[in-house]
């Protein structure tokens, strides 16, 4: 890269470890036999 | 512009065809980062369920966390339909207008993802800010053209599942209108993604399928193909815009996403016919 460059370019390893560690706090998978309407909208288990 | 795959079996899918699948949902990305979605039937070891999960990240990160969540829980998938969306219609910021769209009748739960914008109203009521919805409302009531007979462009993935417990898969549709749809046959399996990167084979232009009998209707010509000759006849130039024509008429541009635009806009009169074929069986898998 030229010393005059003003774009940086990111190279992990890493990236899609700590997106996996994200998610599995944030998104919890529907696995049902059925569905109910707010269930079926946004695709995430809905608290009564 | 947005990304699908969809992958449709009778039995569970081997890990070959699992491994794609996942593959090509991560591959989608390329069209789009806004939000990923994916709705399927699993099956553990004597039970089928339905597997969903949509959220405002790429799929080059839920579509590993799924893959590998799905693992962890001891699923096997027989059928998916799965999106990479770039948003057009409804921020992806409300989860409910990121794909698949699902709705529920009295019978049935329905899910649909799709790439394209449709112009037309089919939907009662509304559910989400999306277009995509009313492709949905459209191909509830009706059979697998439904997909490609909306104004607009469309290329879609649909199943529906008995909402009684038992998770029956009972219907399994595609259509492409304009908007490209690939596909390839693996053993005991049947793969689309809007773009396979060199693997697959395209779907031909207003093309709608039955999935699961492999049934597929085409109206002839294609839009694309009436406003490749008619642009030709007429010396305009013509150029495609991921999938849609675009003609250029003296300083005028336009996209062809009807017949309706060729008869209006170049005078021109377009016989149309329909054309069917049966593009793959899907046999059972030897698992």
């Amino acid at each position: 890269m030229s010393s005059g460059s003003k774009h940086k370019v990111v190279v992990s390893k890493r990236l899609d470890m700590s997106n996996e560690v994200d998610m599995q706090a944030d998104i919890e998978p529907v696995v049902a036999k059925s569905l109910d309407l707010l269930t079926a909208l946004f695709g995430e288990p809905c608290a009564a | 512009m947005c990304g699908i795959a969809a992958v449709a079996a009778h039995d569970p899918v081997d890990e070959v065809v699992r491994q794609e699948f996942f593959r090509l949902w991560r591959l989608q990305s390329l069209r789009g980062t806004d939000a990923a979605g994916i709705f399927a039937v699993v099956q553990d070891r004597s039970d089928r369920y339905i597997y969903y999960t949509k959220a405002a990240v790429p799929s080059t990160s839920l579509a590993p966390f799924v893959m590998r969540d799905m693992e962890r829980r001891g699923l096997r998938m027989v059928a998916a339909i799965a999106h990479a969306r770039n948003a057009s219609h409804g921020t992806p910021k409300i989860n409910a207008n990121n794909h698949p769209i699902v709705r529920i009748d009295k019978d049935m739960i329905h899910a649909i993802v799709h790439n394209g914008n449709v112009a037309d109203r089919r939907c009662g009521v509304k559910y989400t800010g999306t277009d995509t919805e009313e492709l949905l409302c459209a191909v509830m009531d009706g059979g697998p053209t439904s997909l490609i007979s909306l104004s607009g462009t469309a290329a879609s993935a649909y199943m529906a599942v008995t909402n009684d417990g038992s998770v029956n898969l009972v219907r399994f549709y595609v259509g492409r209108r304009l908007k490209p749809l690939e596909y390839m046959a693996m053993p005991g399996a049947i793969l689309f993604a809007s773009d396979m990167y060199s693997a697959g084979r395209r779907l031909p232009d207003m093309t709608a399928c039955n999935v699961l009998t492999g049934d597929c209707a085409s109206i002839v010509p294609s839009i694309q193909d009436a406003a490749i000759e008619l642009a030709r006849k007429y010396g305009y130039k013509i150029s495609m815009e991921d999938g849609v024509p675009v003609i250029r008429k003296g300083r005028d541009r336009i996209e062809v996403t009807s017949y309706d635009v060729l008869r209006s806009e170049l005078k021109a009169e377009v016989k149309l016919d329909v054309k069917r074929a049966k593009l793959w069986e899907l046999q059972p898998s030897a698992l």
